[in-house]
């Protein structure tokens, strides 16, 4: 009885660790398969025709670059302004924790609700129309979470002699941040960067009502009515209105793009978080 | 052997766990090896040595408790009762159940004192209430913890004190019947009084229990042992370099790193 | 001049999610005068008639959620168990590297996937109900199952990871079985964090938009007459964050009532996704003490 009860549990457990790392290695394969044969030279090179159904996916890639650089430039002093004060100006534990609960909150925040916020804020009171930097603003908002939170785990790890011996040398804190905590936990931010912005680039969702449109799209030229094309927004419009053939095997190619961006983001910040994985297991 | 003490157990009895040509290895490279040696019912057989010379490592070889860390290999043999416990279809939980253990930091359970004396033995018996109550009374009374918390059994036993929670998982290892106990270092975290407590605990259990204790303190070991084997490394790998009756060993150590081990103890 | 830069950008960050806050508020005011309560307990939504009961949005927001929990639960947790106690540690990190990283696929590519596959096998196999189309409230819970999944594994891995190795080996000393030591020691002691990491699952479940958007069927109004009624599940519905990804958001804007149902759907959203992820990481955090 205890024994065939052992023997059970190991089973059932394995049975579903091998059918979700099934399902999400299938995915991943069934994109592959499917996009592979339409992902070429020319799909990179070209700008889109016959609504999507020839041509590539230049411009749409552009956009989303245009609209990842800007989420980020804008998100970066903010982030790191945000886990500065969380770790070294603030001295109370409350406040502190508002601070954190707050972030952990900020972060659940569905796509959707930062969508129809900038909608609001930048295409109407600001009368931006659909601009490239309302939909950068928008995910710059979004993604400040994920940043901020990776550089306070770092900061957090910096070991408490460094600072100890920076302030007996007579350092002030804003010395101690420049001299020993940034550089120490800089890695938090790269890992918290590149994370944020593989969220960011496969969202639809925050920038479909600010910043994007399916075609007749290339470099902004200003602000004001200036959208750009993008990646998944392509994908989502031809996802639900294509039954043609041609246009299928473009459709895969485009996801297969997607993927790889994401996948090639979230590898790259592989390493740092990996070490962090192995110092908190020690 | 010197007959400088009484044998506190009679030679002829058969030995009930006794070790035979044990080796463990780790990443290919032996940590102990050679190890031969016989417990005899009711003894208490004490382990010493300098730090690091794999007595803890011996110490989990002999209730397989060393399975469970990666990357260790146990050869040679140990038998419990005459029984090899390495043969093929050894049931490796019944064999835990009679070779208990007590760590060097007690490891209480975040339930209550009274789920945590229970907490092996509800499983492995199936036990009325009544039989529950008298079990806990039981053994909490043999490991000298009774009067001190019989009127709070349901509180959280990690309110209790280290050297009381060290007797806390004594008890629930004598809630379990085991025959042996394996103890790391038990007292090595623990406050002087605790420590005396759980010394006098070992003299008692004696009479219905085998004990093999892993130990630093040389006059811990003189106060509670019976038989003293002591692990020293010789060319990088632990052996029992000295086995003998505890006086013999502790005064007149005839091997040099048990000289030079007890000179720097 | 360091920590004067760190307030201030730290103050424009609290700044934007107060107005974000603000803005739903204020926005959907208009909503509440025109219908009060009714908004939440209304089941019609006819724009042209000005009537705006959001209840059938509601009922196909939780009912997606749940299905995708009550999926990915038993799977994920059942995956977590075999990663943190019985995977060897190397294996167990390449696996949940694995997991996680498939944590990030985009949504929009989930819904490429159910659009092209998935409707299909929900029509093929639920072919005798008759559903109308593959588009339905299950398909859109079997999608997000999918997509919570690796949510549920990693942060319930990372759970059970949590307990002291000690406690594990010492109910090993005293005879119980590996099994015995997951289901008396592990789960127990874990069962705060298998709570939170629930609970963040399911706040992803709630606001998840476009996977939803392309396989829930859009259909308005489509509530039954029993809540638990299944045959329900088999019909197109419309949630919360599908209402607000289509089109009606872009004709709503000139009317202040029509917008402010629009954005009161948005606020609606936001106080369930923030109670459940206020709670899920209350809820994990508590279990350090």
């Amino acid at each position: 009885m205890r024994k065939s009860l052992d023997f059970l549990l190991a089973a059932v457990t394995a049975f579903c660790a091998l059918v979700a790392v099934a399902l999400l290695v299938g995915l991943v394969a069934v994109i592959a398969q499917r996009g592979g044969p339409a992902v070429n030279w020319g799909f990179l090179t070209e700008q889109i025709r016959l609504v999507g159904a020839a041509g590539g996916i230049f411009w749409n890639l552009v956009g989303t670059l245009i609209l990842l650089s800007s989420a980020l430039t804008v998100c970066l002093p903010l982030a790191i302004g945000l886990a500065l004060v969380e770790r070294v100006w603030l001295q109370r534990e409350g406040p502190r924790r508002l601070l954190r609960t707050l972030l952990y909150t900020l972060n659940g925040v569905p796509g959707i609700v930062f969508g129809i916020f900038g909608f609001v804020v930048f295409v109407q009171w600001c009368g931006w129309g659909k601009s490239w930097l309302s939909g950068g603003l928008v995910l710059a908002l979004m993604i400040i979470p994920t940043v901020a939170v990776s550089l306070m785990e770092r900061l957090k790890a910096v070991p408490k002699k460094y600072v100890e011996a920076a302030a007996g040398l007579g350092l002030n804190r804003a010395q101690i941040v420049w001299a020993v905590l940034l550089p120490q936990a800089w890695g938090g931010v790269v890992t918290g960067s590149l994370l944020g912005l593989a969220r960011a680039a496969g969202e639809v969702a925050p920038i479909m009502f600010t910043a994007t449109i399916f075609a007749g799209a290339t470099l902004p030229k200003g602000i004001k009515e200036s959208p750009v094309l993008s990646l998944p927004y392509h994908i989502f419009i031809l996802a639900q209105d294509s039954f043609d053939p041609s246009v299928g095997s473009k459709l895969w190619g485009a996801a297969l793009v997607l993927l790889a961006l994401v996948l090639f983001l979230s590898v790259i910040a592989l390493p740092s978080r990996l070490k962090l994985h192995e110092e908190a297991n020690v | 052997m010197s007959d400088c003490c009484p044998p506190p157990v009679a030679t002829d009895v058969a030995p009930i766990l006794e070790a035979r040509g044990l080796e463990v290895r780790a990443q290919g490279r032996a940590l102990i090896r050679e190890v031969n040696f016989s417990v005899r019912p009711g003894q208490v057989f004490g382990l010493i040595g300098p730090s690091g010379a794999g007595k803890s490592t011996l110490l989990r070889a002999l209730n397989r408790l060393a399975d469970l860390i990666p990357g260790l290999r146990v050869s040679g043999d140990v038998r419990l009762h005459g029984q090899s416990i390495y043969a093929p279809g050894t049931d490796v939980n019944a064999l835990r159940e009679k070779v208990g253990m007590l760590f060097q930091q007690p490891v209480v359970f975040p339930t209550s004192i009274a789920e945590n004396v229970l907490f092996g033995a509800k499983r492995l018996r199936r036990l009325s209430r009544g039989e529950r109550a008298e079990l806990v009374e039981f053994a909490l009374t043999e490991s000298a913890l009774w009067d001190e918390v019989k009127d709070r059994l349901k509180h959280p036993a990690t309110a209790l004190s280290v050297g009381q929670q060290q007797r806390l998982c004594l008890a629930r290892t004598l809630a379990v019947k085991s025959e042996v106990i394996l103890m790391d270092e038990p007292t090595s975290a623990l406050d002087p009084k605790s420590t005396q407590a759980i010394e006098e605990l070992i003299r008692r259990l004696k009479e219905r229990h085998t004990i093999v204790i892993v130990t630093h303190n040389v006059s811990q070991a003189r106060r509670v042992t019976d038989w003293i084997a002591c692990v020293c490394v010789r060319d990088g790998v632990g052996e029992i370099v000295e086995s003998a009756c505890c006086d013999a060993v502790l005064d007149n150590p005839q091997c040099r790193e048990v000289i030079e081990y007890l000179s720097h103890a | 001049m360091t920590r004067a830069l760190s307030w201030f950008f730290s103050f424009v960050a609290l700044g934007a999610v107060t107005l974000l806050v603000g803005v739903f508020v204020w926005q959907s005011l208009p909503v509440w005068h025109h219908e009060g309560w009714h908004y939440i307990t209304g089941t019609k939504w006819f724009f042209r008639q000005k009537e705006f009961g959001t209840l059938p949005m509601i009922y196909g927001t939780v009912i997606v959620a749940l299905i995708a929990l009550v999926l990915a639960a038993p799977l994920g947790f059942g995956a977590a168990i075999f990663t943190a106690e019985y995977l060897p540690r190397r294996v167990r990190l390449a696996v949940k590297v694995l997991i996680e990283l498939l944590a990030g696929v985009p949504s929009v590519v989930y819904g490429l996937l159910g659009i092209l596959l998935l409707r299909d096998w929900i029509y093929n196999l639920f072919e005798k109900f008759e559903p109308l189309s593959g588009d339905t409230l299950l398909t859109a819970g079997v999608l997000l199952a999918v997509m919570i999944l690796p949510t549920i594994v990693t942060l319930s891995d990372d759970a059970l990871r949590g307990v002291s190795s000690a406690q594990r080996r010492a109910a090993r000393g005293l005879g119980l079985t590996h099994a015995e030591t997951v289901l008396s020691i592990a789960l127990p002691q874990a069962k705060r964090g298998l709570g939170a990491a629930l609970l963040l699952a399911l706040g992803r479940a709630l606001g998840e938009t476009i996977a939803v958007f392309l396989v829930v069927g859009r259909q308005d109004n489509n509530l039954p007459e029993h809540v638990f009624s299944l045959r329900a599940w088999l019909d197109a519905g419309q949630t919360i964050t599908s209402k607000l990804g289509g089109s009606e958001t872009n004709i709503a804007y000139g009317d202040h009532v029509h917008w402010g149902a629009m954005v009161g759907l948005a606020l609606l959203l936001l106080i369930m996704t923030g109670t459940v992820t206020l709670l899920g990481t209350g809820f994990g955090k508590r279990s350090d003490a």
